[in-house]
């Protein structure tokens, strides 16, 4: 290739970039996106291994080997103050998750911290009082995967329980009223299609 | 190659680049991006051991700020952060506004240095919400303090570089970090644990 045809490619690699930024469309409700790749730390506490249905008591573990059910989990960040500013609310979310009989054993909720070393997520959990399950993604691994995503962010999951699952909700921001949120979140999941009120 | 093939090159580099630092939803829209900075762009003029310069700066919350009136009484915590508006530094004092305790059980005070004037520091600190730590304006003379402190960056901006000092103003810790990155809190706070209470 001559020196300017590769100078050529060059300019039409960054504009073909530059236009693919421009049209991009807000991170918002991202159906079917893959998160296959996301791995986090097994947990040292046996009650969130059985939480969640691991049956894998170190290393890494993948989404789909969580036991079947509805899984949600919120992308946050410690230095986030949305996400500092919603943490009652989803503990709240979480309350209403585990009071309920029909919802207890179906519905599981994880946050993610983006960004954030096992330090920094437990600096999180206890100024907030958080009593769900937080991961770390010091090395922003689940982030990249994401992609463009603003914290705090949400997304709800399917699974089947033999590694599979189906991405039903993907969006940014926090919310006002749980209940309200638990609501739209069942009913926009194959498992309870008309909500629980 | 000729020097438009390095420029190209360079553009194009610029173009796919992109910094992993989870934005939060808090600042959505308002963050000017500024793409992958040099990592560090500032030649060190103190270290540790050295007495710390003394500054009085002018503080959002109005008054000045000087580093000698803790002297005796307090540790110090400098963190520099490079601009109002951008990247990391919006998702890093939110961070230190929920550890007020281990500031204080450290017998230390925080204070957040900007090269931007007051009333840019108030429109952006306000989106942080209450922060419990003074915010210092570095604005006038421009960066004089940033520079005393080695941590000047040759486009006026500061370093992301946090700098403790202990209750006799000598200098216990440094770090310059890379710009495109929050400095680990967890060494913040190691380095806090080391010193005399």
């Amino acid at each position: 290739m001559s020196q300017r045809n590769f100078i050529v490619c060059i300019i039409a690699l960054a504009l073909m970039h530059a236009s693919m930024l421009g049209a991009a469309e807000p991170p918002e409700l991202k159906y079917n996106q893959t998160i296959g790749k996301i791995k986090l730390a097994v947990p040292e506490d046996p009650r969130i291994r059985d939480y969640l249905g691991l049956k894998v008591k170190t290393g890494q573990f993948g989404i789909g080997q969580i036991r079947p059910g509805l899984l949600i989990i919120q992308i946050f960040n410690m230095y986030c103050p949305h996400c500092q500013h919603y943490a009652p609310r989803v503990n709240e979310f979480y309350k209403l998750i585990q009071t309920d009989s029909r919802l207890k054993d179906r519905v599981m909720l994880i946050g993610i911290g983006v960004g954030n070393s096992p330090f920094e997520v437990d600096i999180y959990r206890k100024k907030f009082s958080v009593m769900f399950p937080l991961f770390d993604d010091k090395g922003y691994a689940v982030y990249n995967t994401l992609q463009d995503v603003l914290t705090p962010h949400f997304i709800g999951l399917i699974l089947d329980g033999k590694g599979t699952y189906r991405m039903f909700y993907s969006k940014n921001g926090g919310f006002d009223d749980p209940a309200a949120f638990l609501n739209e979140m069942l009913k926009l999941s194959a498992l309870f299609p008309g909500g629980i009120q | 190659m000729n020097k438009l093939g390095v420029v190209i090159i360079s553009l194009v580099l610029l173009c796919f680049s992109q910094a992993a630092y989870a934005a939060s939803e808090a600042f959505q829209d308002s963050i000017y991006q500024v793409g992958k900075l040099k990592p560090i762009d500032s030649v060190p003029k103190l270290k540790v051991g050295d007495k710390a310069p003394d500054f009085e700066l002018p503080a959002v919350s109005g008054g000045t700020v000087k580093l000698s009136d803790y002297r005796d009484k307090k540790n110090v915590v400098i963190s520099f952060v490079p601009a109002a508006w951008t990247p990391v530094c919006s998702d890093q004092w939110p961070g230190y506004n929920i550890v007020e305790d281990i500031f204080t059980g450290h017998n230390a005070i925080l204070l957040g240095i900007s090269v931007d004037n007051i009333p840019t520091l108030y429109a952006w600190t306000g989106k942080m919400g209450k922060l419990w730590f003074p915010v210092l304006s570095d604005f006038w003379p421009h960066g004089a303090v940033a520079d005393r402190y080695g941590v000047l960056r040759s486009n006026g901006t500061a370093e992301r570089a946090i700098f403790i000092i202990d209750t006799k103003g000598i200098i216990r810790y440094i770090n310059v970090n890379d710009i495109n990155h929050r400095p680990p809190l967890d060494e913040i706070v190691a380095a806090l644990k080391k010193l005399k209470p």
